[in-house]
């Protein structure tokens, strides 16, 4: 075939998948601004969580969610099978990525005021996907359930007895015919993923509607500023998708430096292990107020992120005129990455009860 | 007083938090468990059961993925409405490790199960129960070590992917 002939036929496959697939609605405007990193960590997250979607599909043919079997399984993964330890670092370096750039993503929403009307609710459903994100997050140091997945899945037991009924999903006597290690994996594979879609979607179709939030400036308002701007919504997902490529890649380089940690398996009843470094900060609260404090001080924590639209009802969205609720958030943040860093400089044994 | 939807929320929330689990889920149902949890073939196992009818004659069955041996019969004793029972029973020397369940039912339909892990050891076996590690918050050490070809492959996937993003951050549309 000729170059002649090639290119236009090229073009008219482009042209028709464009015109059968309507791709000409996604070139609607959106602000410049929205281009910048802070405004694509949402977007980062998601083409994150699109690589940890198709790697858990993997590794989900070869995991065994039997309390006698999964520990021997991710061995298997590891030392077996074909890509399995690479997949497996992929996967967890992309679920630590992820959760840093959905907390970026959140704390770029608080300091820039994104949340003032029109754009409550959809505070509300990022506060959704921020915990669904820490769910899964999780339920999967828990799945390998090694020394620190089993002490996990306890302080997990412990902390849904505080809250009664609440918490009985959580408990063994939920179901006496699965053990609950087998049910968080399928709170990790369908339950979250699913309530982490209908979120997503609906967290997507909110921006639509109300579009990017306006530019901070000195004097900016909060309002809908949809159909507003000099960029495109198109070149904005390719830059999204860019990054998503750039995030594989950092994964995959930390998979060949740093292979996906495991410990040795579980022994029920000890605690010699600190869990991962996003839940590492309320350990110091569990010393001082017991187990009930894993689950009530992240209770009052996202009351706290909840009353955020609530208090702060003025328009404006510069930090200078947010100075109270920023400072408070600030002070907030400052304990919980002390309280952070005072559990990883203290013995593993220091944090027994 | 008119009750909104949030209040009424809170409410039985609140509610829910001071009821146990267990007072919520609680079956009526026969339970077993197994004594130890993990065993050796050939060894032997106490199955316990509760919340039982006295007089009830439960079978008790090992099943595996790809078996299923019988243990024999056991009948429910005790006063009243609330009986049990406590039987040691030996697991088959020739039975494969892994994972099973000890299922205890009556020919009314009840059932109860209970996990039990058999391990191979024979020598474990003769002295009882498995014996349990010391836990360790020590890595699992494996032979993860990568051929040059396999290093020198996700390092290339890895330039690659890079090559891409920085290619369609930077692209003009």
């Amino acid at each position: 075939m000729s170059a002649e002939t090639d290119v236009p036929r090229r073009a008219s496959i482009v042209d028709a998948l464009r015109e059968r697939l309507g791709l000409d609605g996604l070139a609607y405007p959106v602000p410049d601004h929205a281009n910048t990193l802070g405004h694509s960590l949402g977007g980062i997250t998601l083409a994150g969580f699109a690589i940890l979607f198709v790697s858990g599909i993997y590794l989900a043919q070869f995991y065994h969610p039997h309390p006698a079997d999964a520990h021997s399984s991710v061995v298997a993964l590891i030392t077996i099978v074909p890509f399995g330890d690479l997949v497996r670092s992929v996967h967890f370096w992309t679920a630590q990525i992820v959760t840093v750039t959905v907390l970026l993503h959140m704390l770029r929403v608080l300091f820039s005021g994104a949340y003032k009307r029109p754009r409550e609710v959809n505070w509300y459903v990022g506060l959704g996907l921020l915990a669904i994100t820490l769910a899964l997050v999780f339920t999967g140091s828990v799945l390998k359930f090694d020394q620190e997945g089993l002490e996990a899945l306890q302080h997990n037991n412990e902390a849904a007895q505080v809250i009664g009924a609440l918490g009985g999903w959580f408990s063994a006597e939920f179901s006496r015919t699965v053990p609950l290690l087998t049910r968080l994996f399928d709170g990790h594979v369908t339950i979250l993923p699913l309530l982490f879609g209908l979120l997503i979607v609906a967290h997507a179709y909110l921006v639509k509607q109300h579009g990017i939030s306006p530019k901070v400036t000195p004097e900016a308002v909060s309002r809908a500023t949809a159909g507003e701007g000099g960029s495109r919504f198109s070149s904005h997902v390719a830059r999204l998708v860019g990054y998503g490529f750039l995030l594989l890649a950092v994964a995959l380089l930390f998979s060949l430096l740093w292979p996906a940690p495991l410990g040795q398996p579980g022994v029920a009843g000890a605690e010699v292990t600190k869990p991962w470094w996003m839940f590492l900060w309320l350990f110091p609260a569990e010393e001082a107020w017991g187990v009930r404090a894993l689950a009530v001080v992240p209770a009052v924590l996202g009351v706290l992120l909840a009353m955020v639209p609530i208090v702060d009802r003025s328009p404006y969205m510069s930090p200078t005129r947010r100075k109270v609720l920023l400072v408070v958030a600030g002070m907030l943040l400052l304990a919980m990455v002390a309280s952070g860093v005072v559990a990883a400089l203290r013995p593993a044994e220091a944090h027994l009860g | 007083m008119k009750l909104h939807t949030p209040s009424i929320a809170i409410i039985i929330a609140a509610i829910l938090v001071w009821i146990p689990a267990s007072a919520v889920f609680a079956h009526g149902e026969p339970v077993i468990r197994v004594d130890p949890a993990v065993a050796a073939a050939g060894g032997s196992i106490t199955v316990i059961g509760t919340e039982m009818e006295p007089g009830e004659v439960f079978n008790l069955v090992l099943e595996g993925a790809a078996t299923s041996v019988s243990l024999g019969q056991v009948t429910v004793e005790g006063d009243g409405d609330e009986g049990g029972f406590a039987v040691t029973m030996s697991i088959p020397s020739d039975l494969a490790p892994g994972s099973y369940r000890v299922r205890a039912s009556t020919e009314e339909g009840e059932t109860a199960v209970a996990d039990l892990t058999v391990t191979a050891s024979a020598a474990e076996a003769d002295s009882g129960p498995a014996m349990v590690e010391e836990p360790s918050g020590e890595p699992h050490l494996l032979d993860r070590t990568k051929s040059a070809s396999q290093v020198a492959g996700i390092a290339a996937a890895s330039v690659a992917s890079a090559i891409l993003g920085v290619w369609l951050i930077r692209r003009r549309t």
